[in-house]
């Protein structure tokens, strides 16, 4: 029995993938769940696994090739590699047969020990994605160790796969992330080609800036405080959670109830009518390594407390540059944040993600000389002072509209009790 | 799209086969002129008529041996157990003789029957009328075990069970039969054997059961708000055959596994699937496999006694939580 791989859909509005690498070779055992191929589609790269074992018998569709949705890219049969064009129903003879004292089917791969230098724990996902993504156990236990924890386990193990720089001659490993120009970009003179997601990405922003009457405005916050609960919980929380709470949830989570007073902010627009979203889903910005951007989406962010909303966040910032966001993940945006705060930058003026209305900027918080009122009379004060801004769509809504709104995410942000929102066990 | 009540949808449910073929009857005790004991089946006598809806003496073992001789003589019978603790009072039928008539008989002859019953607990029935019994009858070679938890399901699964070839038990559960959820019009029928994944998610995979499935539905939606944990959670939906695909599928996915069972603990339906996934997703586990389930006893009738024992959304929030951010 032969079986057909198709070129999946990889989402509602995508026609086409290219296929950017086959992890496996005509000849090779299949079996269900191992990754086949990675494709590429103007707004994600994923592996698309078997759903049926066998060998794979033929390669229709070799890498750097695009295929339709639905079109055959490869053959699972009975290995016996094929000329194009070969009769399909040669592929297989008689089905495969299995023992009825065969009920479960056991793995006969084996990855590793349970245990590994200085006794550390390793979970089977954990083991399984070190050798599959060659990884070096010894420098990733002495990792996991100094954060002070007995195991490692899957997410230890994709952290570090995304957190290695790409060198050619590393195996494909299952959790790339997309190829294209290495992080330093090129030396002086060079032509860099785009990769499929920056020319999409070029072409929809080009799309939106052409079509879109931008206006950008840009409010000084006060994150004193803000800083303060930071600091205080930042310890627990990254012993808690394993890793930083930084001002992004904070921020996104002054947003979804500011918007929750101003839900003009959180809409689409077709050219006639105004759409209010009932859930706030928020796009994220994320940079790949200065290898494209994409915007994953924290779904009815509104619903999650700060800590939530932080690791939903975290969630989709590392599957993002891990290459593992999935099409819905990329769709259904109602708002989105820009972060560019990383460089130090005192504000950014984004582009509208259409048909979103608005989208949030916030950069650089740093301590700055500011004018403080006491009783006492007026002082000039250290306190950490950062720019949020929106670039918002004029036809949507008005400036005022939009001023109110900053002022609001303002007013959350700097007089909130964050504390409360932070459970005291962590 | 109408809203009906999972009881009113066990009587639907009959009456859209019954409609369909004239082969399919009905018997157990009450369940005629009284329309059942839980009201599921209210109004069929009138439609269908004393011949094709008969109530019984007080006897399983009457019920179903005459079901099960029906069945091998040509009709399909749809046999009602009212509790599902009473099955013990009939087993030998189910475990030896309407399960093995198949392979006995070298396919000469089968049982195409179902037995309908009222399975578990949160009802205040005390022990001998309460108990969670789906995994006394997923051990039996030879029977089909579904147990639906809407009432959609039940239409489309009950439409399945008269439909198989082979004997089915179609756990009815007590505690649900209020619950209401939208029922498109017209017929309406499902594949034995289908999971149902009714909120994805990506940290941790819930299989639930029954009753059991609205509560890990909203543990999941508690998780999510309060702990930022996304659970799928699974509906088995039918234990034999077993949905093992999208378990699996569903495990290579999110790493961890919980099962939410009301059953009691020791040989309860999770711990087979905590078995094939163990087995055959060895390699995907990113932590211990953990069953949440009614302890290993029998079931008080005191209310707060009865609704500590059984797994409640809380219970799963507090062990989902505790063992994945620990």
């Amino acid at each position: 029995m032969s079986s057909t791989i198709i070129m999946p859909q990889l989402g509602e509005t995508v026609a086409e993938g290219k296929i950017l690498v086959w992890f496996k070779s005509v000849g090779d055992e299949i079996k269900e769940g191992d990754n086949l191929f990675e494709v590429e589609t103007d707004k994600v790269t994923m592996e698309v696994q078997a759903i049926v074992a066998g060998r794979l018998s033929e390669i229709r569709v070799g890498p750097g090739l695009t295929a339709k949705v639905g079109e055959v890219v490869a053959v699972i049969g009975n290995g016996v590699a094929k000329t194009p064009g070969a009769d399909d129903a040669s592929a297989g003879k008689a089905p495969q047969w299995r023992s009825p004292f065969e009920e479960v089917s056991t793995p006969v791969d084996r990855f590793g020990h349970a245990k590994g230098p200085n006794g550390i724990h390793l979970t089977p996902l954990a083991r399984r994605l070190i050798a599959q993504g060659g990884l070096d156990l010894t420098e990733l236990a002495a990792e996991v160790q100094r954060k002070g924890k007995k195991r490692i386990d899957g997410a230890a193990v994709r952290a570090a796969i995304s957190a290695r720089p790409a060198t050619p001659n590393a195996p494909p490993a299952p959790f790339a992330p997309p190829p294209g120009p290495s992080p330093v970009l090129g030396r002086q003179g060079d032509v860099i080609t785009l990769n499929t997601m920056r020319q999409r990405t070029g072409e929809r922003l080009a799309e939106a800036w052409r079509t879109i009457p931008h206006v950008f405005q840009a409010i000084e916050v006060d994150f004193t405080r803000v800083d303060r609960v930071r600091k205080a919980r930042k310890e627990a929380f990254q012993t808690a959670h394993g890793f930083s709470l930084t001002f992004l949830p904070f921020i996104a989570r002054a947003t979804c109830l500011a918007i929750a007073a101003y839900p003009q902010i959180n809409a689409r627009f077709d050219g006639k009518s105004l759409t209010l979203s009932r859930d706030v889903n928020l796009g994220i910005a994320v940079d790949l390594d200065h290898n494209g951007l994409v915007v994953p989406v924290v779904r009815d962010a509104s619903s999650l407390t700060l800590i939530g909303v932080a690791k939903a966040i975290r969630r989709q910032i590392d599957q993002a540059r891990s290459g593992r966001l999935y099409p819905e993940d990329l769709s259904g945006g109602t708002y989105s944040i820009s972060n560019n705060g990383a460089f130090g930058t005192t504000f950014t003026a984004p582009i509208i993600n259409a048909p979103q209305v608005g989208i949030l900027s916030t950069d650089a918080i740093r301590l700055k000389p500011a004018i403080v009122s006491t009783q006492e009379g007026d002082f000039v004060a250290p306190r950490m002072i950062g720019m949020i801004g929106q670039s918002f769509d004029h036809r949507a809504f008005d400036g005022a509209y939009s001023a109110a709104f900053l002022s609001r995410v303002k007013q959350i942000v700097e007089t909130r009790n964050w504390n409360e929102e932070i459970p005291s066990d962590l | 799209m109408a809203e009906l009540t999972y009881r009113d949808a066990v009587a639907r449910g009959i009456a859209q086969e019954m409609e369909r073929d004239k082969r399919v009857v009905f018997l157990g005790e009450d369940i005629g002129k009284a329309g059942g004991v839980f009201k599921t089946t209210v109004g069929l006598y009138e439609q269908f008529g004393p011949l094709r809806v008969r109530d019984t003496p007080i006897s399983e073992q009457a019920i179903l041996g005459a079901a099960m001789g029906a069945a091998m003589t040509g009709l399909r019978p749809i046999a009602e157990i009212m509790f599902a603790d009473f099955l013990a009072v009939c087993f030998d039928y189910v475990a030896n003789e309407m399960s093995k008539l198949r392979y006995m008989s070298n396919g000469q002859l089968s049982c195409p029957l179902v037995i309908r019953t009222g399975n578990g607990g949160g009802v205040r029935f005390g022990a001998q009328h309460s108990q969670s019994i789906e995994n006394w009858t997923m051990m039996i070679p030879g029977i089909k075990v579904v147990a639906p938890s809407s009432p959609v399901d039940v239409i489309g699964l009950m439409a399945a069970a008269v439909r198989d070839p082979d004997p089915v038990i179609f756990h009815e559960h007590k505690a649900l039969y209020a619950i209401k959820g939208e029922v498109p019009e017209g017929e309406i029928i499902e594949r034995l054997g289908t999971a149902k994944i009714l909120r994805p998610g990506r940290d941790c995979t819930i299989v639930a059961l029954a009753l059991m499935v609205p509560r890990a539905l909203q543990a999941a939606e508690t998780l999510a708000s309060e702990h930022g944990i996304d659970a799928e959670v699974i509906d088995l939906r039918s234990l034999v055959p077993l949905d093992t695909q999208a378990i699996l599928g569903s495990v290579a996915k999110t790493g961890r596994l919980f099962t939410v069972e009301e059953n009691p603990r020791l040989c309860g339906w999770g711990a087979e699937i905590a078995s094939i996934v163990a087995d055959e997703a060895f390699w995907d586990l990113d932590g211990p496999i953990v069953r949440i389930t009614t302890p290993h006893i029998p079931l008080p009738a005191a209310d707060h006694l009865e609704d500590l024992a059984l797994p409640s959304a809380a219970r799963v929030v507090e062990t989902v939580r505790r063992v994945l951010n620990g």
